[in-house]
């Protein structure tokens, strides 16, 4: 990958229902970058059914990563934004998956590099087998997401 | 009427293994068992699927070797549909699976073995982990994570996602190798193949400091089983059976697909929901036999790519006959790697890789169909019957750690025995029975090996049945 100020990784998976929030958010900033010429040179987008090891490579070469995911707990309804920093102590179960803090440790670790990070999450109602299909709350959500996410962008770009 | 719908054991929960060591009167180990206490019922639920599915379903078995069970499965259902497939189509299946073995043998030596050999088996368990490495060989853990990264985007670049990869299809491949693709993999390759040889000089290096665990870490005679080419080289994709004994003598060779069961038996014990496949000749539980990278080395005449061929020869040099014990599963292992690396180059190079023409079309126009491929750690079989909707009957997987699971109780015994000196259990002594069920490499550490360590539950057991000490590590 070549370097970029920004990564956005949407994640999550598009066979079960809410849980493609994050991938479906993503393809839209990626077409969305399309048309933007200078910005879209600074801004990858990934797209990721789990958060894994490899992915620390990607998030050292770029300054900010914004995480999109759709979680299975909390209040419905609105966008949550969270700012993250790396947590060596994450809990990190297996090397198969981990979750934003433990992968920005792992990036840290490794790469000696600390990145800034922030979490967009909407909170889901339906994991069940559904193919990228969202249930009518998160179709709400979604343009919200993809205005914040450009927002942030923007904003670090600026 | 009312009805009740029991669903026992809850599946899809991460999965878990116990030991059991029982002791003789005079304290010493004379039996250990590996229990796998996981049950998932794949070859149940297959029943009445449309056999297309087949290959995506049974994928699902796994996160880490997912495109194993598409090469079996596509492989099963190709003869179920009595096709031959375009070469280009065999091709770029082989390349897919060549980047899968890379990328989950730098998985296990990489991320779940080299704490234990960089940091001490004996070493403080809460940094015996990839973290512990990253301190003490930061350059080591980054090639581990480069190398894996590697070969996972090579599925990526193929399939469309790392993970169950919707790419292998009955018939062939359901894309063809574009050529903007092909030159991306291309450039690849050359830092993939610098990264594996350089781990495994290093690795070479280091093996003289190993000699008590080599001696015990399952070092035993046995049967070796693996896939070789018509010329009797290192296969991964096509090819037939060979089965080699303790002195290297070929008693089986070129064993076609469609006859594996004449030579392999599955016997079930009631610690464990894992089978023990077994040689039929030689009957349960004495036709032991060992697959994987070390089995696969042990079987072929030679590798059939340059570097792999020189580092094979180096290989055999340690040991007159085959190489018996299993912690050469390591070494072996990254050997693969190098050939792997080094295939994909070759089929990457050939003129007619980006032919459009990757699928083949049919129904079920036999009753059955069996494939069979080697995974990362071994031989991989899918059978299949279908109805005439082509539905599938009955179905069944010999997943390759299956294979291994005689081999791997007989290597808990002698670590056992050699390391458990009388009725008390020490931290080290769990580190290194864990260790040697790691040199294979097993399956079910997808779902149960956490950093460095993986739940595990050790009893030790007298004669009479009494419990003398247990250690629980969840």
């Amino acid at each position: 990958m070549i370097d970029k100020k920004v990564l956005v990784l949407g994640f999550g998976s598009v066979l079960r229902g809410d849980d493609s929030f994050g991938p479906i958010v993503a393809e839209e900033i990626e077409k969305y970058l399309a048309d933007q010429g200078t910005i879209a040179s600074q801004v990858s987008v990934l797209i990721t059914q789990t958060l894994t090891p490899e992915l620390a490579d990607n998030i050292s070469k770029c300054e900010l990563v914004i995480f999109i995911d759709a979680s299975a707990e909390g209040d419905t309804g609105k966008v949550l934004e969270e700012r993250v920093q790396s947590d060596p102590l994450a809990p990190v179960s297996m090397v198969h998956f981990l979750n934003p803090k433990a992968l920005l440790n792992w990036t840290e670790q490794l790469y000696g590099k600390q990145v800034e990070a922030v979490i967009l999450t909407v909170v889901g109602n339906d994991f069940n087998f559904g193919i990228r299909r969202l249930t009518p709350e998160l179709v709400d959500l979604r343009p919200l997401v993809v205005a914040r996410a450009k927002e942030i962008i923007h904003q670090h770009l600026s | 009427m009312s009805r009740t719908i029991l669903i026992d054991p809850v599946t899809r929960i991460e999965g878990h293994a116990k030991i059991t060591l029982k002791l003789d009167d005079a304290g010493t180990v004379n039996e250990a068992l590996f229990h796998v206490t996981q049950m998932r019922g794949f070859e149940k639920f297959c029943e009445g699927r449309p056999f297309p599915e087949m290959p995506a379903i049974t994928a699902r078995t796994c996160g880490i070797c997912p495109v194993s069970h598409f090469v079996a499965g596509s492989k099963a259902c190709d003869a179920l549909m009595r096709i031959k497939i375009p070469e280009t189509a065999t091709e770029l299946r082989r390349l897919m699976n060549c980047a899968q073995i890379a990328q989950s043998h730098a998985l296990s030596f990489f991320h779940l073995s080299s704490p234990d050999m960089l940091l001490g088996w004996n070493s403080d368990p809460k940094s015996r982990n990839i973290f512990g490495v990253i301190v003490k060989q930061p350059d080591l853990a980054r090639d581990g994570i480069r190398l894996r990264q590697i070969g996972q985007s090579i599925i990526e670049l193929l399939g469309g996602k790392k993970i169950h990869a919707p790419w292998m299809v009955p018939g062939g491949v359901n894309e063809p190798l574009t050529k903007e693709k092909r030159d991306t993999i291309a450039g690849w390759l050359p830092e993939a193949k610098t990264i594996a040889m350089k781990t495994l000089t290093l690795y070479k290096k280091m093996l003289k400091n190993f000699n008590e665990e080599i001696e015990s870490f399952g070092n035993f005679p046995s049967l070796y089983m693996g896939l070789v080419n018509e010329e009797g080289n290192l296969e991964h994709y096509h090819g037939k059976l060979r089965i080699v004994d303790e002195n290297g003598k070929i008693i089986q060779d070129q064993i076609h697909q469609k006859d594996y069961e004449k030579y392999i038996g599955e016997a079930a014990e009631d610690f464990t929901y894992m089978k023990f496949p077994y040689y039929k000749e030689l009957g349960y539980p004495g036709g032991m036999y060992r697959v994987g990278p070390l089995a696969r080395l042990n079987v072929c005449n030679k590798a059939g790519t340059p570097q792999a061929d020189q580092e094979l020869q180096e290989f055999r040099s340690m040991q007159k006959g085959p190489i018996s014990s299993s912690f050469h599963y390591h070494y072996a292992r990254l050997i693969e790697i190098v050939f792997c690396i080094e295939k994909m180059q070759e089929i990457i190079e050939l003129d007619y890789i980006l032919d459009p023409r990757v699928r083949a079309r049919g129904g079920a126009n036999n009753p059955q169909g069996i494939g069979i491929s080697e995974a990362p750690r071994g031989t991989l079989i899918h059978h299949y019957k279908a109805d005439e909707n082509g539905n599938i009957s009955w179905c069944n997987l010999i997943i390759a750690t299956g294979h291994n699971n005689l081999a791997m109780n007989k290597g808990v015994l002698q670590v056992a025995q050699h390391y458990v000196d009388g009725n008390k259990l020490e931290e080290g002594m769990l580190n290194r029975v864990e260790a040697v069920i790691r040199c294979y490499d097993p399956c079910l550490s997808c779902a149960t090996h956490a950093l460095g360590q993986m739940p595990l539950h050790i009893q030790l057991v007298s004669p009479h049945g009494e419990l003398i000490d247990e250690v629980k590590r969840h």
